[in-house]
């Protein structure tokens, strides 16, 4: 246990640079696009709902959180892949440590979990301030709608004032939750959505696990595969989440039990007596 | 600091934890937290005294209930899974009474015609006030001059569907309109098949078959009918006529009439209108009356008869409506009924007839009350209801709930040009008898705004009074 809490610690120490890399592009990202698009008098009726999750136009915060999470995904594959494919030897005294090489691809997986969730937690708390930031720039946007109205068409302005639209939306910000994949998956309200979030931290994080653990090249497709699953796995019925969750409990169980009776790189160097 | 370096991982992992929990707290407390405000529009709220209103609205995530009584609305929400459709509050005291169209009524068949379905022919020319019944014999009719024979036939109410083992059951018949007696052509004597029809009269061929819809009610064990339309129009003879049957049973009386045409009972004409501009869409049992809607040229009439065939009273609708033609598959209409008590026990009979034809919707509605004449309280203009959830009287005020649709101006980033943009929102309006307008207001709720129409969709789950006696609402689908 100690053992793997050190190796976790140790795994840690990088990977929460590089996922707090990745939350502040994040925010970045999202917070910029809206404080760039929400005072547009395109963008007028819009409720806060409609900036997190509208399929029908190119961008929102939905996709450009999944593009965030594939590129923190893809930074964490990368340091994984540069720091220890690169130098087999690193990993390879990682192995001889003393302790159960069975700890190393639990740690793996803890450490990746971890940085997803707290990633997870950071949108949360970015859509959060996103809807204050959205709050407050609409009435701007209003305003310019109303601007080019009175150029444009004067009679449509006239009715309109008079007409007074609010674009308000109560309770906007917990129906942006519910009703976009984003908040589903980052804050599920139900017991089917929750499995399909840990099945999503769970491929993220074997992904990267297995980069750590073997000897080929990036498993880039697989890192992908699991960037998509966190979508495509959106509204999927509990007993199939649950299935995922099995199959990646098992692949866990499989890279623990094949570290810990299969030393690595047995055929390179010369296996010291282990502990 | 080296406990916070030795213990780092305990506590992002409850850095985490109590991030979620909080989140998590959030999430499941926000729906308690919606509202449902009643705007008023026009009039005095205090009208709406009188009316206790029970309601839910449904979209794809949540149910909220909402309570408005004696001027004040409450609401309480739940969140629901995406594969269920209804609340979880049990709606043991809701009656929303919409009768399944494939079950022919209860009782009235077995009641008058000793468990079998009645089956009528009509036949244009035989003697006055007869009526052909036969319940498993041959059925013959004409077709391009020749006589056909064919096998059972029964008679189809609106909106019902056959219920039969039996293949090649049709629709009853008819004969030829130019000729005053019928004739066998032994030549066409081989029995025509048809498919077993189902409901959907549209279904059928026609250059293959003939058919006669017949509406039917039954009031107080008193049968009234009325031919609606057959496969060719020239079948139904100058007039359309409403008829009361008299008498049932078997006989041979009417003369001209082949041996083997079963002839029995007989009917008397209430109301005879001109068939090339009339016709009977609506003919139901209401509170032991007959309600009849005839639609003549571009007007809705509206008749009530008693049990023993005496009009009670009529009305003519004020606005014009769509021609409905019988060909076209693009036309709907559809009759709402709302019934309920008032506090000293009167009837209350609310029917709302909608059109809607090419995008044109025409709405009347009117009340019936047990021995009173129809009384007309709101002819709504086209497009102004899509919907009416519920109509009821208490002490001579009419409370209607329905779904009515405000504009709101849209800019349109790709072609750069303003439109409109519809919200639709729950309407409550209460009128007198005189018409008059006493109340207008609209229930905004939280949940269920949606600005651009299309993406969440909302729908009364039921509404209704609250307390004794309960208001009930039928469906029915117009005969074409």
């Amino acid at each position: 246990m100690k053992h793997y809490a050190k190796l976790t610690g140790f795994l840690l120490r990088y990977l929460l640079r590089i996922t707090a890399a990745g939350m502040l592009v994040l925010a970045a990202a999202q917070l910029g696009w809206l404080f760039h698009t929400a005072p547009q008098a395109d963008y007028a009726y819009l409720c806060y709902q409609e900036f997190v999750s509208s399929p029908s136009r190119s961008l929102d915060l939905n996709r450009l959180f999944f593009y965030g999470l594939l590129l923190l995904l893809c930074a964490l594959d990368l340091w994984i892949f540069q720091a220890f494919k690169g130098k087999r030897k690193a990993f390879y005294t990682l192995c001889m440590l003393p302790g159960p090489r069975g700890a190393l691809p639990l740690a793996g997986c803890s450490a990746v979990a971890i940085c997803i969730l707290i990633f997870f937690l950071w949108e949360c708390a970015m859509l959060f301030a996103g809807y204050h930031l959205w709050a407050h720039l609409a009435p701007q946007a209003m305003d310019a709608l109303l601007a080019s109205m009175q150029t444009t068409d004067p009679e449509a302005y006239a009715s309109a004032l008079a007409a007074s639209p609010s674009p308000f939306v109560n309770n906007d910000l917990y129906l942006s939750f519910i009703r976009s994949e984003t908040g589903r998956l980052i804050l599920p309200t139900t017991t089917a959505g929750g499995c399909v979030t840990l099945v999503c931290i769970g491929a993220c994080a074997i992904s990267c696990t297995l980069e750590f653990l073997t000897e080929d090249g990036p498993w880039f497709g697989l890192l992908l595969l699991s960037g998509f699953a966190c979508r495509l796995l959106d509204r999927a019925s509990l007993p199939f989440a649950i299935l995922l969750l099995v199959i990646e409990g098992g692949v866990l169980i499989w890279m623990t039990w094949h570290m810990q009776s299969n030393p690595p790189l047995a055929s390179r160097t010369k296996r010291r007596n282990p502990q | 600091m080296k406990y916070i370096r030795r213990f780092q991982i305990l506590l992002l992992c409850a850095a985490l934890l109590l991030g979620y929990a909080a989140a998590g707290q959030w999430i499941q407390s926000a729906p308690a937290k919606a509202r449902a405000e009643l705007q008023d529009i026009q009039g005095d709220r205090a009208a709406l005294d009188g009316f206790p209103l029970e309601l839910t609205l449904e979209d794809d995530v949540h149910a909220q209930r909402i309570s408005i009584s004696d001027g004040a609305v409450s609401s309480h929400t739940k969140y629901k899974s995406p594969n269920t459709s209804t609340s979880d509050e049990s709606s043991d005291t809701f009656l929303y009474s919409n009768p399944p169209l494939a079950v022919p009524a209860s009782g009235a068949h077995t009641k008058l015609t000793d468990g079998f379905l009645p089956s009528i022919t009509w036949n244009v020319t035989p003697p006055e006030g007869h009526i052909l019944s036969t319940d498993a014999a041959d059925l013959y009719f004409n077709l391009d001059g020749a006589l056909h024979r064919t096998g059972v036939h029964l008679c189809l109410p609106s909106g019902l569907s056959l219920r039969s083992d039996q293949m090649n059951i049709h629709i009853g018949y008819y004969s030829e309109a130019s000729e005053s007696t019928l004739y066998l052509d032994k030549s066409a004597s081989d029995p025509v098949i048809y498919d077993t029809v189902v409901g959907d009269i549209t279904e059928y061929d026609s250059a293959m078959s003939i058919w006669l819809d017949i509406l039917y009610a039954a009031v107080d064990d008193t049968l009234f009918f009325a031919p609606v339309s057959a496969s060719n129009r020239s079948l139904l003879s100058g007039e359309i006529s409403i008829y009361r049957v008299t008498s049932f049973g078997e006989g041979n009386g009417s003369t001209g009439a082949p041996d083997h045409i079963h002839t029995a009972g007989s009917a008397e004409k209430l109301l005879s209108f001109d068939v090339r501009d009339s016709t009977v869409r609506i003919l139901c049992d209401i509170n032991d009356t007959l309600f009849a809607v005839v639609q003549t040229g571009d007007r809705l009439k509206f008749y009530q008869f008693d049990a023993e065939g005496k009009l009670l009273g009529s009305y003519t609708g004020r606005q014009a409506i769509q021609p409905l033609n019988g060909d076209d598959d693009s036309d709907t209409a559809q009759i709402q009924l709302f019934e309920n008590q008032d506090a000293d026990g009167a009837q209350y009979a609310t029917c709302m007839f909608q059109q809607y034809n090419d995008a044109v919707l025409t709405s009347s509605l009117i009340t019936l009350q047990t021995n009173r004449a129809l009384h007309p309280v709101y002819d709504a203009p086209g497009g102004d209801r899509d919907r009416l959830y519920l109509a009821a009287w208490r002490d001579g005020r009419l409370l209607t709930v329905g779904l009515s649709i405000r504009d709101m101006f849209y800019l349109n980033p790709q072609q750069s040009n303003f439109s409109y943009i519809s919200i639709d929102y729950p309407c409550l309006e209460v009128r007198n008898t005189d018409d008059r307008l006493l109340y207008r207001g609209a229930l905004w709720t939280d949940l269920a705004d949606d600005y651009h129409g299309q993406t969440n969709f909302r729908a009364f789950q039921d509404c209704y009074l609250n307390g004794d006696p309960l208001t009930r609402r039928k469906d029915y689908a117009c005969l074409f």
